[in-house]
């Protein structure tokens, strides 16, 4: 890619750099709110990465 | 709309806010999975008379972020410097210089950034969520752009200055 060092950008142009920045979609164990019959609790022990904030949020 | 349309509708932006904030996908997840169990445990603390909910929901998850680098103690990826990018040409493609350039602002800046940019929250909404008055958020976005205009200048695209393909 080819690049031009010049003045600030404008608007359109610090627009159109910004959208550049995409982000992954979620995974899809953040899905798991959906499961029907699944306990909220159910989900909280099936999180694993939850671990981590349980116990300053107890 | 019950806590399950609630997720359905905005986890994917509750959880892209939170990835750009903090540029740490594992904490995107867990921040976005607690700020919902909140919501279903406590459905009662969103008051709609005061914001709307994804508002509410980008405001837990800014307090969540807060609290968690707090906890961890982890100081730099939220407290952005101003500075030049590493590589302010040559190898860095526009994304990584975006991430990059918004990384560095000053958090309040950049949370500005992100919701009225990425997430598309509206000025008032933005308030909300930081608890803020919209002339300080409206300020707060201004600056950051001023920045960003500066430090991505290099990175424009050769032929584009116009936005014309």
């Amino acid at each position: 890619m080819e690049w031009n060092e010049q003045e600030p950008l404008s608007d359109g142009e610090l627009d159109g750099l910004l959208s550049e920045w995409m982000i992954d979609a979620p995974p899809e164990r953040l899905q798991m709110l959906r499961l029907p019959g699944r306990s909220m609790q159910r989900v909280k022990r099936g999180w694993p990465l939850f671990a981590g904030l349980r116990s300053p949020l107890d | 709309m019950t806590a399950q349309e609630a997720f359905d509708r905005y986890h994917r932006q509750v959880f892209g806010f939170v990835c750009r904030l903090t540029r740490d996908r594992q904490a995107a997840e867990d921040i976005t999975q607690e700020c919902f169990l909140a919501l279903v445990r406590s459905p009662g603390k969103f008051d709609a008379t005061r914001g709307t909910l994804r508002a509410y929901l980008c405001g837990m998850a800014r307090n969540l972020a807060l609290k968690r680098f707090r906890d961890l103690r982890v100081d730099e990826p939220m407290e952005g410097k101003f500075a030049e990018l590493e590589d302010s040409r040559g190898d860095l493609d526009a994304s990584a210089a975006v991430e990059q350039a918004v990384s560095r602002l000053p958090v309040l800046e950049r949370e500005a950034v992100i919701l009225f940019q990425y997430e598309g929250l509206s000025l008032a909404e933005i308030a909300a969520t930081v608890g803020a008055e919209v002339g300080a958020v409206k300020g707060r976005l201004h600056r950051a752009r001023e920045r960003l205009r500066m430090t991505l200048a290099p990175f424009r695209r050769v032929g584009e200055s116009n936005g014309v393909e």
